[in-house]
């Protein structure tokens, strides 16, 4: 751009401004910050999210009703006090317009308040923290995966129903495990079934052959298990080595066999059951456009891709009805409160009372040759329940 | 318990406690004879584990990984020690600190290197069929690739109690690590001695990395968990004492084993309370003061 056009293009702008206060904001791009996991243990989770925002936002162009828009990146390497500095600079150095964020529980927590009092809209894709459905739940905050008790409570009816009445509970032993134990136990014991024991190894254990006998000696059908990463590779596979696997079932939230570890697990996590808000194998249209994005992109689809592209779609379709207005927080929270997001997931929508979403839980299973997660059953419109939530 | 449990519960502890005198042995005698704990040493297990599952991958299954990656990695030891370890050691032969720093940045080289070369995925050592399923053992059934890991830990570390308690070359060991300057004085060549020790428990290292790897996963961060429970061992054991690493992983695979069973809230720091009780009522260690100074 040469000397003379950038003077006329901006003067055109700024003239736009004067005449247009709302849609002559068109000269100065909308800013997006992103502020997730990119290093560390959850790197890999980070980047796939990552991936899955910008597959939406290919989707929706380049511009926004005529307005442009820039994604300012930040990693919060899943540490608490890393994200709160990070997210203090996208808000009051870059003067972001929304914020896209993040995985870790402990880290949504810390960059609740500062996100909040600024009043900036902030997209969750994926923290699954209760709170943020309770008492620190905020009309700014919409999530796009599930709250900690989405992913455990409705596994409790199913179980009892499905698998059997004696369940054992065996989660590592940190915030995420004890909430999705206590949420696990509370439904299979309210639907009639039994607790018959519990264990909680350590966070990144690698040994945990030396739980095996007690559960055996408690004789359950079923064992409610919660662990991820390395925890659940070893968890998996020691698991089916000591001939647990085939009398006594294996339940659990997505991570315990999600697509990162689900390799590495092999034919140990055949037959174990899980629960997610997206498989990618869900035969639907959506999803088989879905599948082919992320495949034609180089990247293998999983939960992680599909919240991030879920919240792509929520910003950039909320933009696209205001016009690229960004200034009218009120009514962007009104629209995607209003949204039916077409989700590969099927239909997403959010809870009017906590801006948590509301959207089918799959079952399935783990089958073998290739591995995969087939769905078994479908539970429809799962929402958390209403517990001291004020937006 | 049952006595089913029990027994399972043994041959649980006693495969891990085997393995951990893999991973001990290497730490225990580099501090014995050099003065250097060697924060290197979780690196090199999972070194082991990666080269294993290269090989495996590449040139052809897993028996000739569990081959190759164990003597490769004990070059790689043996270079460590030859031409950064002991030049620094040279030029600075007081310090004890600057050893200690090479290895932990050698360390953190290591595990960087790996994720840059394998990335931070999670991925796995695939097993032999023929160690799939488990074995009957009288009232217990136990898996077959546990059992493995039992013998050819055993065996292994067998062969070195065999090397260091019974030959001429483990007397020279045995010589040096209760006073390096005096077995010099003696004719021993301990820089060549060094090398021999630092070449020998990177590769048990690596071996055990390559044997637990197969029934965990392989990540660049692998070792820290089992290095720190080999460094427990030693010091309950008595730093620097061979037989004591051995005693002391044994009993710490037991504790570890039979505390989850027993005190399953209280098991993580059972296995610091019986280090501190060891040390209250023998500060050298079970085995330290017999063999040292």
């Amino acid at each position: 751009m040469n000397r003379r056009r950038f003077i006329t293009t901006t003067t055109a702008a700024g003239l736009g401004a004067a005449l247009l206060p709302c849609a002559a904001r068109g000269a100065d791009p909308i800013k997006i910050g992103v502020l997730l996991p990119f290093s560390k243990a959850f790197a890999v989770l980070g980047e796939n999210t990552f991936a899955g925002f910008m597959l939406g936002a290919k989707e929706a162009g380049p511009t926004i009703a005529g307005r442009s828009y820039t994604i300012i990146k930040e990693d919060d390497t899943a540490d608490p006090s890393v994200g709160v500095s990070k997210v203090r600079k996208l808000i009051d150095r870059d003067e972001v317009d929304v914020i896209v964020g993040t995985i870790h529980s402990g880290v949504a927590a810390a960059i609740r308040n500062p996100i909040v009092d600024a009043k900036k809209l902030w997209l969750n894709p994926i923290a699954t923290n209760d709170l943020l459905a309770e008492q620190g739940c905020s009309r700014y905050h919409f999530r796009f995966s599930n709250s900690a008790w989405q992913s455990a409570a409705p596994l409790g009816p199913w179980a009892k129903a499905k698998l059997g009445d004696r369940a054992y509970i065996c989660v590592f032993n940190f915030a995420f495990g004890q909430q999705s134990a206590a949420h696990f136990k509370k439904a299979f014991t309210e639907a009639g079934g039994t607790v018959v024991g519990e264990s909680f190894p350590p966070f990144n254990n690698t040994n945990y052959a030396p739980y095996f006998p007690a559960i055996k000696d408690a004789k359950p059908q079923l064992v409610f298990a919660n662990f991820a990463g390395s925890d659940a590779v070893a968890f998996i596979k020691q698991y089916a080595d000591f001939g647990l696997k085939g009398p006594i079932k294996v339940i659990g939230p997505s991570n315990l066999v999600s697509e990162d570890v689900l390799s590495a697990q092999g034919d140990a996590a055949i037959g174990v059951y899980s629960n997610s808000y997206y498989t990618p194998s869900y035969d639907i249209p959506k999803n088989r456009a879905f599948v082919k994005l992320c495949k034609d992109a180089g990247k293998e689809p999983d939960h992680f891709l599909c919240a991030g592209y879920d919240a792509a779609q929520a910003l950039f379709g909320a933009l696209r009805e205001t016009k690229g207005d960004m200034e009218n927080k009120e009514r962007l929270i009104q629209i995607i409160t209003d949204m039916r997001i077409d989700s590969p997931r099927g239909a997403l929508r959010f809870d009017p009372k906590n801006h948590n979403p509301i959207s089918d839980i799959h079952l399935r299973t783990v089958q073998g040759g290739p591995l995969r997660h087939v769905v078994i059953d479908v539970l429809k419109d799962v929402r958390h329940p209403d517990m001291g939530c004020v937006l | 318990m049952s006595l089913e449990a029990i027994l399972t519960q043994l041959l649980m502890g006693l495969t891990v406690g085997v393995n951990l005198v893999l991973v001990a042995t290497g730490l225990t005698l580099v501090f014995g004879m050099m003065g250097v704990i060697n924060f290197a040493h979780s690196a090199l297990f999972m070194l082991g584990a990666y080269a294993a599952l290269i090989v495996s991958r590449h040139l052809g299954g897993f028996w000739l990984g569990l081959a190759v990656a164990p003597p490769a990695i004990a070059l790689l030891g043996a270079a460590v020690e030859r031409w950064l370890l002991r030049p620094l050691r040279e030029r600075y032969p007081l310090s004890h600190l600057l050893p200690l720093l090479l290895t932990f940045g050698l360390s953190l080289f290591f595990e960087g290197s790996a994720k840059v070369l394998w990335g931070a995925d999670i991925v796995s050592l695939e097993r032999p069929t023929r160690l799939a399923g488990a074995v009957a053992l009288g009232r217990i059934t136990f898996p077959t690739y546990w059992l493995f890991a039992l013998a050819a830990a055993a065996v292994l570390a067998a062969g070195v109690w065999l090397v260091v308690e019974r030959t001429s070359l483990g007397l020279s060991i045995r010589a040096a690590t209760q006073d390096p300057v005096m077995a010099a004085v003696l004719g021993v060549d301990t820089q060549r001695l060094n090398t021999v020790v630092f070449a020998l428990g990177s590769g048990l290292a690596a071996a055990a990395g390559v044997i637990l790897g197969a029934m965990t996963s392989l990540s660049p961060q692998m070792g820290a968990g089992i290095v720190l429970d080999a460094f427990i061992a030693i010091v309950i054991g008595g730093l620097g004492s061979f037989t004591g690493a051995i005693v002391g992983s044994l009993l710490l695979g037991q504790v570890q084993s039979f505390g989850v069973a027993l005190l399953p809230a209280f098991h993580t720091p059972l296995v610091f309370l019986v280090m501190v009780v060891v040390l209250v009522l023998r500060p050298s260690g079970l085995f330290g003061a017999a063999e040292r100074r």
